[in-house]
């Protein structure tokens, strides 16, 4: 039996499942996006605290005397916490993750010539969490992913881990459990900006949406620099709390080292990091447009 | 017009069947053709090709879902169309890449080769389909069936690339052991 085998028997799986796929390509992406797929930010620990536990307390008091994060990133006690993500049973396997230090990592890009990015190995995951695994097993080393971790070289590993596949390197994201309290603990402490964005460009959200691929290059580089450094200084709001409107369209900035940070820029100012759904800053962000 | 009043008109022999449903559903079928044969005029044939097979098969065939019934034959068509291409030209289309990429799906072993019907294997497919999240059976589907670009399942799916191929990597590894423990080996 060969691939081609297989391919030629898909042909004639069960109609129903080709109806539910084929709706789903109709959809638009939004909706899709909603309809059963949970966003980073609202996957589900169904039981609630489970590896969690694994790391006892919660944090660190700070030297005002807050508490920082359990990342240890430092921040005013007034920073906006995303709370620990929270994993739907039906959708635990499809939500790539692990866990290594307490510390949930979450799949968030993939840097296709990576390699470079490859640190030291820090550890191996099970991958054996799916859909039908029990609360009590969501343990140190456990994850939906199995295989090696890595630290990235060049960033802190408390934030951001990769695995190594061939077609690419995989970035994972510690982006729960922690507070926020200004871009910086995101945009500096995590994806180290400050290091220089090698190439920027913009999407509206029409062609988000419809998939058109079509992208505009910022080229004045230096204004936006300073516009993120603006972005960095902003205190964190919570965006539940917070009434962004639409979303108008996406900024992707992309290091030289592949490492690329996408950005939402809502209604009435508003900026959100994918994959951080749950925080929001308020930067004026149409001069920088192209 | 709704499929079943579609599918009526093929029942009474009515030819404006084939225009009511090249209407509804050629440009759907096109885009199935194309990302087989990536060739506009080949794909044309193949389609028009299926017009003739839904008129030869309807009666005795009546599809609760004309679209997906079409589809399939269209798709059929495109990947015979395609091996017959296959000896005098090779490229990396995505139909190829696929092909490619369930190889990995293929237990290989040392146990003697098993002859298997395709029905058998169908069942089993659909088995295997039975186990997966609504998410994971379209990011298959929407790769393997439709042969969609690899960004476009994702985007469909709510995932990023990234997310989508390792996601893919995974369940093609299920689905060989899978079919490992349903004791086919090549």
């Amino acid at each position: 039996m060969k691939g081609e085998q297989l391919l030629h028997a898909l042909g004639e799986v069960d109609e129903e499942y080709l109806r539910q796929v084929d709706e789903l390509r109709r959809i638009p992406p939004k909706k899709k996006r909603y309809t059963w797929i949970p966003m980073a930010a609202c996957l589900c620990l169904v039981a609630g605290v489970t590896a969690w536990a694994l790391r006892g307390g919660m944090g660190m008091p700070t030297k005002e005397g807050g508490q920082a994060n359990s990342n240890g990133m430092s921040g005013s006690a007034q920073g906006v916490y995303v709370p620990p993500l929270k994993v739907e049973h039906e959708s635990a396997d499809m939500t790539g993750f692990f866990i290594y230090q307490g510390r949930m990592y979450s799949q968030v890009d993939m840097v296709q010539e990576g390699q470079k990015l490859v640190g030291a190995q820090l550890g191996e995951s099970s991958g054996t969490i799916d859909e039908w695994t029990s609360e009590d097993q969501y343990l140190e080393g456990t994850g939906s992913i199995g295989g090696a971790f890595y630290e990235v070289r060049g960033y802190d590993p408390q934030h951001l881990l990769c695995m190594v596949y061939d077609y690419g390197v995989e970035l994972f994201w510690n982006n729960c459990d922690i507070t926020v309290s200004t871009g910086g603990d995101v945009l500096e402490e995590v994806f180290r900006l400050s290091d220089g964005i090698a190439q920027a460009e913009f999407q509206s959200e029409s062609d988000f949406q419809g998939d058109t691929g079509c992208t505009t290059r910022i080229t004045r580089l230096e204004q936006l620099e300073a516009w993120v450094n603006a972005l960095t200084q902003a205190p964190a709001l919570s965006s539940a709390e917070t009434d962004m409107g639409q979303c108008f369209g996406h900024l992707y900035l992309t290091k030289a080292d592949g490492v690329m940070v996408h950005l939402k820029l809502m209604g009435e100012d508003y900026v959100q990091i994918e994959n951080l759904p749950g925080v929001c800053w308020q930067v004026e962000w149409l001069s920088i447009l192209p | 017009m709704e499929d079943q009043e579609i599918v009526e008109l093929y029942w009474k022999r009515d030819e404006s069947a084939l225009e009511h449903s090249r209407e509804k559903y050629h440009g759907y079928l096109s885009r199935i053709a194309q990302q087989i044969l990536y060739d506009r005029e080949d794909s044309e044939e193949v389609v028009n090709d299926t017009y003739f097979k839904a008129w030869q098969s309807m009666p005795p065939q009546r599809p609760s879902k004309l679209s997906i019934y079409l589809g399939r034959l269209t798709r059929h068509g495109a990947i015979d169309y395609l091996r017959r291409r296959t000896s005098q030209k090779r490229g990396g289309t995505t139909y190829e890449m696929c092909v490619e990429e369930l190889e990995e799906s293929v237990p290989g072993g040392e146990t003697p080769q098993q002859a298997m019907e395709e029905k058998l294997l169908v069942q089993l497919l659909n088995q295997f389909l039975e186990t997966l999240s609504p998410q994971a059976r379209a990011l298959f589907l929407g790769r393997y069936y439709y042969f969609d670009p690899l960004w476009e399942v994702a985007r469909y799916c709510g995932l990023g690339e990234g997310q989508a191929k390792s996601q893919l990597f995974r369940i093609r590894k299920r689905l060989k052991a899978y079919l490992e423990q349903e004791g086919f080996v090549v």
